[in-house]
């Protein structure tokens, strides 16, 4: 059975965990998607294993005077599947506009 | 994972401290296992956009956030994999699943069967598509409140003016003698109105039914049931226009009933019908009405009240007969419908302790699986998905347990036919119909959450001390399901010693009944009935001509071999019935209980044949016997002493002369000790009376009763054949002893003593291995503490002692508990119990004893195992 393509808020998510951010907020931010999206999907996602989560070092959090925050980093199997999804994006891209020239 | 631990930080504003109340209240819809983490994550979020001085409206993401998270516990991928790891885990303990899958068929099925009897014959009586819109009329006498069956001019008022009642259709009971046989044969059926078939919603499955006009026009139809059809016309395909002899009357078939077609009682074993002429004023006449689209039973009985009063009267006059329009199930029995009810309570208690007894299995299994379930919640398994994995085993369980038991329901049907009384004809078409199916369904998946709660939430909520022990290969059993278990058996004990119970009463009712004296010489009398036709003996003549051929024929045929024969209209148990209170000659008021009098016509040879007993008088002389048409004339009579008690309280009765309503005067010439009139569940206060068979003009039917020296089966043949060569056509019926007879009577206690014992023996059988397996589970989770103890000089007895209070403690709690539950739950059978009473001693100390006997063989394999414990080999493995 072929397995089910990402969409294209995933791969969003995705592509921002790749490019290194890592806190919930900040993906909001990068992404243009709201909360009530990104939040869900990184739930999904680390349910999946291809995204893992950990809180970040509390020294640094002491530091700040808060809390430690949560953050969220791409697994090897999330950066496998991303490339996988992107490069099958490319290629059905590549394909639709050859079919229209 | 652990969440992080806050410490003293600046205050924050009002806006910070809003986003926390409203992380705090959406917390409640995060899963309770991902709770923790997910509101520390969400809060340290807060602080970080607060002491950025950033909006903090993405906060509302907090929802869908924790919505998704919930969701997730429910992903079919999830719940596929639950059921992956279930099928895995009921492979690797074959034994064990092939238990619980064996319990819980043995009580799923149990309470199919019933429920389909129960469903088909008590809340939904009639298989018909407009069941709840029939209703039956009767009219309800004025004085003494007996309901009757209504005259064909109040069918014909009801149909002119009540508007509610949408059609009225009429049955009259008859049986048929079917000649033209291998055998002339008697067979149930009903002469009925054209509208009943269409009433009732049913087409045949072959031909038609009645034409409005046929009664009149073309009388000499007949519409055959399924069973008659293939019975005794062959099944053959071309039956329709072939002709049935009935009463000796050509008749042409026109008509097969499907095979499901059957009407309720009295005419639940009607096999043909005929079309009822409505002109000829017939007494005994059923009425059978559809309601209107969208009236109720309330507006019927309006309209029928309205009939009843006269023209401008408010309540109808004192004298009036009511009518009534009841629902078919007002008609059951109330003992059939307290059996059914009583039975399905037995087998709801069945499933019960079948579900303790899962309980206790999965509870064990548990306990073995302890260090699988600290791996597992070790590696990130939620309480929840534990929980939620080990309750999707017991559902898969049970559902198979269910399937299994459906096709013990199939099985039972197939059974119960076989088993049941013949007054059951309720049960002569059962089946398991979808509101079985869907019962059954339901049924299964409580018994599965029922089953699997309590071990799905101790497997989930064991705490980290009993995990870290599992862990490092020291499992033991927790205190708390150890008590939950040791419960549970108390449980099925108790319900156990209720099943019991219920079932030493009804079998010492039973037992009680066949002590009963029927009051006559019952051993040696061989009893029938035989039948003749109008066509064949049209006048009075020529029917007592052949009554007194059959009977030289017969003492010809028998010889010294029966020393007695007697024609009667009736014998015990079946008698006729005489309606109305007895009135004296003098005129002073009969105090009686009831307005029924057993009667009926016999020979003056009946009283020494049956050897009933004289008090005084004797029997009639054949002279001076006059018909009762004449005004003057007055029948002599023999009635019993129960009548002479109530009649005539304190007096000599003989010679005394008594009438029912307007009938000529009955004096009677003597008295004969009680008999059981209507069989042996027969109330004691029943009179009786006897008229001489000269008083009546023809009879159709006769019993003729011989007391035989020897084996009364042995006459069987030349009766018969005496019969037949007086009247080749003459249908031979209810061919039995007498002892059989009485014993018919008692079938229904019987058929109940049975199936509650029945109950009761797998309640135990159930109770035996719950014992069973606590004690031995018990016995192997302390081999080391046995060996220690065997090791400092504890002997055999001891062992024993150790192993026998357990199981003492266990089975003296529960039948603590069932003795109660008993005294509460045996009022209920009143009205089954005959000559015993619900708190009767046999029956509980029968249960008392049953259950030690469970308790000794329960724990008889536990406590041997446990005295050969090798203290050596036990101490080592310390």
């Amino acid at each position: 059975m072929a397995r089910r393509r990402l969409g294209t808020s995933t791969l969003a998510i995705l592509r921002a965990l790749a490019d290194g951010h890592r806190y919930g907020f900040d993906i909001m931010d990068v992404t243009g998607l709201p909360g009530g999206t990104v939040y869900p999907a990184l739930a999904k996602l680390e349910s999946d294993r291809l995204v893992s989560s950990s809180w970040e070092d509390p020294e640094v959090a002491h530091e700040e005077k808060r809390p430690p925050r949560r953050y969220y980093v791409l697994s090897a199997a999330g950066d496998e599947r991303l490339r996988t999804e992107l490069a099958w994006l490319a290629g059905t891209l590549a394909d639709t506009a050859g079919a229209r020239s | 994972m652990q969440t992080p631990d806050h410490q003293a930080r600046p205050p924050l504003g009002l806006a910070a401290r809003a986003a926390f109340a409203w992380v705090g209240l959406v917390r409640l819809v995060a899963p309770r296992d991902a709770r923790a983490r997910w509101v520390a994550e969400w809060r340290a979020e807060v602080w970080y956009r607060a002491q950025q001085g950033r909006s903090l409206r993405p906060i509302l993401a907090t929802l869908p956030h924790a919505v998704s998270l919930r969701r997730q516990r429910w992903s079919p991928d999830s719940m596929f994999q639950d059921l992956r790891y279930a099928l895995r885990q009921i492979r690797q303990t074959p034994g064990l699943s092939a238990l619980v899958i064996a319990t819980m068929a043995l009580g799923i099925g149990a309470n199919s069967l019933v429920y389909s009897v129960l469903s088909s014959t008590v809340l939904k009586p009639l298989p018909f598509e407009d069941a709840d819109r029939i209703v039956y009329l009767w009219r309800q006498h004025p004085t003494n409140s007996w309901w009757m069956t209504p005259q064909m001019e109040d069918v014909q008022r009801w149909r002119e003016t009540i508007d509610s009642l949408e059609r009225i259709a009429t049955i009259s009971g008859h049986t048929f003698t079917v000649n033209g046989l291998a055998e002339p044969l008697r067979v149930n059926g009903g002469l009925v109105s054209h509208e009943i078939f269409p009433l009732l919603g049913v087409d045949p499955l072959q031909g038609r039914t009645f034409a409005p006009d046929e009664a009149t026009t073309d009388p000499n139809v007949v519409i055959v049931s399924h069973r008659f059809w293939q019975t005794h016309l062959g099944g053959a395909d071309d039956v329709l226009g072939t002709t049935v002899h009935l009463d000796d009357i050509p008749r042409t078939v026109i008509g097969v009933m499907p095979a499901s077609f059957r009407m309720q009682s009295p005419f639940a074993m009607a096999q043909l019908w005929t079309p009822l002429d409505e002109s000829t004023s017939l007494r005994g006449i059923n009425a059978v009405g559809l309601m209107a689209e969208g009236a109720s039973l309330e507006q019927v009985n309006a309209a029928l009240d309205g009939l009843s009063r006269g023209e401008g009267e408010v309540e109808p006059a004192p004298d009036a007969w009511l009518t009534r329009a009841r629902r078919p199930a007002d008609f059951l029995s109330g003992s059939y419908a307290s059996m059914v009810w009583a039975l399905q309570g037995a087998v709801g208690l069945v499933l019960l302790i079948a579900t303790v007894n899962v309980v206790n299995l999965l509870l064990a299994r548990g306990s073995a699986r302890q260090q699988e379930m600290a791996v597992r919640s070790a590696i990130g398994g939620s309480a929840f998905r534990l929980a939620r994995q080990s309750l999707t085993e017991t559902l898969m369980l049970t559902a198979a347990g269910g399937a299994a038991g459906w096709l013990l329901a199939v099985g039972g049907i197939a059974l119960l036919d076989v088993l049941r009384p013949q007054e059951l004809n309720e049960l002569a078409t059962l089946r398991l119909d979808d509101t079985v199916a869907v019962a059954t369904a339901v049924v299964t998946v409580l018994a599965g959450l029922l089953a699997g709660a309590l071990p799905a939430l101790q497997g989930s909520r064991d705490n980290l001390q009993a995990r870290m022990a599992a862990l490092s290969g020291r499992a033991s059993e927790g205190r708390g399901r150890r008590r939950a278990r040791s419960a549970l058996v108390v449980v099925e004990v108790a319900l156990s010693t209720i099943l019991v119970v219920t079932a030493g009463l009804l079998v010492g009712s039973f037992m009680h009944l066949q002590q009963v004296d029927p009051g006559f010489e019952s051993d040696g009398l061989l009893t029938m009935r035989v039948s003749i036709s109008a066509g064949a003996y049209a006048d009075a003549d020529a029917t007592e001509q052949f009554w007194e051929e059959v009977r030289t024929a017969v003492q010809a045929a028998v010889g010294p071999r029966a020393s007695a024969i007697t024609l009667s209209a009736g014998v015990p148990p079946q008698m006729g019935v005489e309606f109305g209170r007895p009135e004296r000659e003098d005129g002073v008021e009969v105090n009686a209980s009831s307005e029924i009098t057993a009667a009926s016509w016999v020979d003056s040879e009946y009283f020494d044949t049956l050897g009933l007993s004289w008090v005084t008088g004797s029997t009639w002389s054949t002279d001076g016997v006059s018909s009762g048409d004449d005004e003057a004339a007055e029948i002599p009579v023999v009635i019993d002493q129960a009548f002479a008690e109530q009649v005539w309280p304190g007096q000599d009765a003989l010679g005394e002369r008594v009438k029912f309503g307007g009938d000529s005067w009955r004096r009677v010439v003597g008295i004969v000790d009680k008999v059981k009139a209507f069989g042996l569940m027969t109330q004691d206060g029943q009179r009786q009376i006897y008229y001489p068979l000269s008083t009546r003009d023809t009879f159709r039917e006769l019993m003729i009763t011989l007391r035989s020296d020897g084996d009364p089966l042995d006459l069987v043949e030349p009766v018969r054949q005496a019969i037949w060569s007086v009247e080749s056509d003459a249908p031979i019926t209810e061919l039995q002893t007498m002892n059989e007879r009485l014993a018919d009577t008692i079938a229904l206690p019987r058929f109940n003593a049975m199936l509650m014992a029945s109950l009761a023996a797998v309640a135990l059988g159930l109770a035996l291995v719950g014992v069973y397996g606590l004690l031995s589970y018990s016995v192997a989770r302390r081999t080391h503490e046995l060996g220690v103890r065997m090791a400092l000089g504890a002997g055999r007895p001891a062992m024993l002692m150790l192993v026998g209070k357990t199981s003492a403690a266990l089975i003296g709690i529960g039948l603590v508990f069932g003795v109660a539950g008993s005294a509460a739950a045996t009022r209920l059978l009143t009205n089954l119990l005959h000559g015993v009473t619900p708190g009767d001693p046999a029956a509980y100390t029968v249960a008392a004893l049953a259950l030690l006997l469970v308790g000794v063989v329960a724990t008889w394999l536990p406590a041997a195992r446990a005295t050969r414990v090798d203290p050596a080999v036990a101490l080592r493995d310390d």
